[in-house]
């Protein structure tokens, strides 16, 4: 045998299939456990969406299954990354069931049914990776009257740098994405930082001392040696409580020192950036001005919004609502195009789904303005799930009816045909009737 | 297993693989985006306390000097004295300042009318007043609504011993009941000395107004 046909045996074995998804098993057994600590988005980021599990926290997981109620092992971390993360198991589970499923697959009549379902579960893995990679997902907050085209991720960060320009020309920020940053974190690692240069820029940005959840103080006694301008960064704890659970990773406020430093030599600037805040911390250099902060990803949706009017209807009697609406207008330069969007009903088009997510009639924001929070998606395989499920479940059924009857003796062929057709009919009838 | 020979080659290649994480580096900066015509306009040069909601009023220094929640006009010839915890208003008057009269304030009902005045006939050898006779006291307006008034003469002995008592002296009394507080104007001297006061006394005690209400009184 061939060195290669070694290598194509070892990636289509039954042996790599169960070794992929016992450690898929694993990594779904730790990463809900870690979630308790960690909340969902960190566990996901570290299990399912990795090439490598960076660290398991061991005590987490411990803590999750109550176990320190018999014996408490404290803050066990296993810092050596031993296990593939989701994302390489399912890269590899997908060219496993490539190799296997469909090249080296007995083509039979028999087997066609298998041989479709394998393609399905491709295709559901292929769906993956690309809501991984292209998806995106935010809220676009509007109040009556106003019009914008970009919404905001809901968990994804980024510091931004902006020039200050004379009004009216166009405006340009550099963006650094999240995962270059969020490592500087831990307070025992006193001193972790990193240095950001961009050739326009007359200065390097340094960032450091970055907190997950937290918000600038005063420092009222002046004695802090790690207080900027007056304030220092306080850390939040990531409980809630009102009921003891983790806060979700969109209420968590993030903070970071940010130090300028003159490619010139000029004096050293530091500012707290927060995500929170009121206005961006505003750096000069010589004449120009520089405005850095610290927010979620902006991303430009390719047409704009105006909420033209909200409705609410509720609950006779009660304060809650029982539908909320609100009537929009899509811009595409100069032709307009009026929607309704409501609770159920999004409004599609350009591979975007806009649904209402939120409602303020004015009195949880105090400004007696009424305003609608739009929940924004752009996921290229939206539906790619659902067809894959269809398709496997074709399979599936094509073949039990080919096993079945070739014990019961009868036409494979004809007896495949007909579940099909009644299947399809049922699903027609279904989807008319409801 | 001939298969788990390949995987551990494959684990073991990805362990070499991974980097290691270097800090205190240099990193360029490779994205950039336009900002949207509707994008808000830059809030620029904006101090740290407005960008971190930080507005409050800075901290009261406990050591500096408080204003006082009284105003009220001196009678002339009275030397005011420097106002105690017990004492808000304090002041001495005649020849050798034996004349004393100050203001002083109890939560609550402080005690109640009759021990308080009963206290101060006791101080001046005074005998206790029935319910009847407290009912019969005469009304000053003070803090425009009415309070309680005695003069008592006799030997005043304060919080002393009997043989101690300052003799023939008069002592006015004022009380004041109010919704949270009580407040006491209390005057005592030699009778003759006392007497020739009355009048500053009265004046001292229609001038006592709370500094809040007479700050939004409007202006005469």
């Amino acid at each position: 045998m061939s060195f290669l046909s070694r290598i194509f045996s070892f990636l289509a074995s039954f042996g790599l299939a169960t070794v992929v998804l016992t450690l898929l098993l694993v990594l779904t057994f730790l990463g809900t456990l870690e979630q308790a600590e960690y909340g969902l988005v960190a566990s996901q980021a570290r299990y399912f969406e990795s090439v490598f599990v960076d660290r398991i926290d061991i005590g987490a997981c411990w803590r999750a299954l109550a176990l320190d109620v018999y014996w408490n092992i404290g803050n066990v971390v296993l810092p050596t990354p031993i296990l593939p993360g989701g994302y390489s198991l399912m890269a590899i589970l997908f060219v496993n069931m490539f190799c296997g499923g469909i090249i080296r697959i007995r083509k039979a009549p028999r087997t066609v049914g298998i041989v479709i379902s394998h393609f399905a579960i491709l295709f559901m893995i292929a769906s993956g990776a690309v809501t991984y990679h292209f998806a995106k997902e935010g809220m676009l907050n509007l109040t009556e009257g106003q019009t914008h085209d970009e919404f905001q991720s809901f968990h994804e960060r980024v510091i931004e740098i902006e020039k200050v320009q004379p009004e009216g020309q166009k405006r340009t920020a550099l963006v650094i994405d999240q995962r270059l940053f969020t490592d500087l974190s831990n307070s025992s690692d006193h001193g972790k930082a990193r240095t950001f240069t961009h050739d326009s820029l007359p200065f390097d940005l340094t960032i450091t001392n970055w907190k997950q959840h937290a918000e600038p103080k005063r420092d009222k006694v002046g004695d802090r040696g790690d207080a900027v301008d007056g304030f220092f960064i306080q850390e939040l704890s990531k409980i809630d409580p009102k009921n003891g659970q983790l806060l979700a990773d969109e209420a968590l406020s993030q903070a970071c020192i940010a130090v300028v430093k003159d490619k010139k030599g000029g004096p050293e600037q530091r500012g707290i950036l927060w995500e929170y805040a009121a206005a961006p911390w505003t750096v000069t250099i010589g004449t120009d001005k520089y405005l850095i902060n610290i927010g979620r990803r902006s991303y430009k949706l390719p047409f704009a919004i105006r909420l033209d009017h909200t409705e609410q209807e509720k609950h006779p009697g009660t304060e809650r609502a029982r539908r909320f609406a609100s009537k929009v207008t899509k811009l595409h330069g100069t032709r307009e195009e009026k929607r309704e969007v409501t609770m159920n009903e999004p409004v599609r088009g350009e591979g975007y789904a806009i649904f209402q997510s939120t409602f303020d009639d004015g009195s949880r924001s105090q400004s007696k303005v009424k305003s609608s929070g739009f929940q924004v998606v752009e996921n290229p395989s939206d539906h790619w799930p659902l067809i894959s499920c269809i398709i496997v479940a074709i399979g599936l059924l094509i073949h039990f009816v080919m096993m079945l009857s070739r014990a019961m003796k009868w036409n494979p062929w004809i007896a495949v045909t007909a579940s099909l057709v009644i299947t399809a009919g049922g699903f027609i009838v279904a989807y008319w009737k409801l | 297993m001939k298969f788990l020979q390949p995987c551990n080659a494959l684990l073991a290649c990805s362990l070499l693989s991974v980097s290691c994480d270097r800090l205190d580096e240099r990193k360029p900066i490779t994205e950039s985006r336009e900002l949207s015509s509707y994008a808000r306009k830059p809030n620029v040069d904006i101090e740290s306390a407005t960008r971190f909601y930080d507005q409050a009023e800075p901290e009261e220094d406990p050591n500096a000097p408080r204003e006082h929640p009284l105003v009220w006009k001196s009678p002339e010839g009275w030397t005011e004295k420097p106002t105690s915890q017990m004492r808000l208003i304090d002041f001495t008057f005649g020849p050798n300042g034996e004349g004393e009269c100050y203001l002083s304030a109890l939560p609550g009902p402080a005690g109640g009318l009759a021990a308080n005045i009963n206290r101060w006939r006791g101080q001046i050898g005074g005998a206790p007043l029935t319910d009847e006779e407290l009912d019969k006291l005469p009304r000053k307006n003070f803090l425009g609504g009415p309070a309680h008034f005695v003069s008592i003469d006799g030997d005043f002995k304060g919080m002393g011993d009997a043989a101690d008592a300052k003799k023939d002296y008069r002592l006015y009394g004022l009380i004041h009941q109010a919704a949270e507080l009580t407040l006491f104007i209390k005057m005592t001297g030699p009778k003759a000395l006392v007497e020739q006061n009355t009048a500053a006394f009265e004046a001292f005690c229609a001038s006592v107004d709370f500094r809040k209400r007479s700050q939004e009184a409007p202006q005469q």
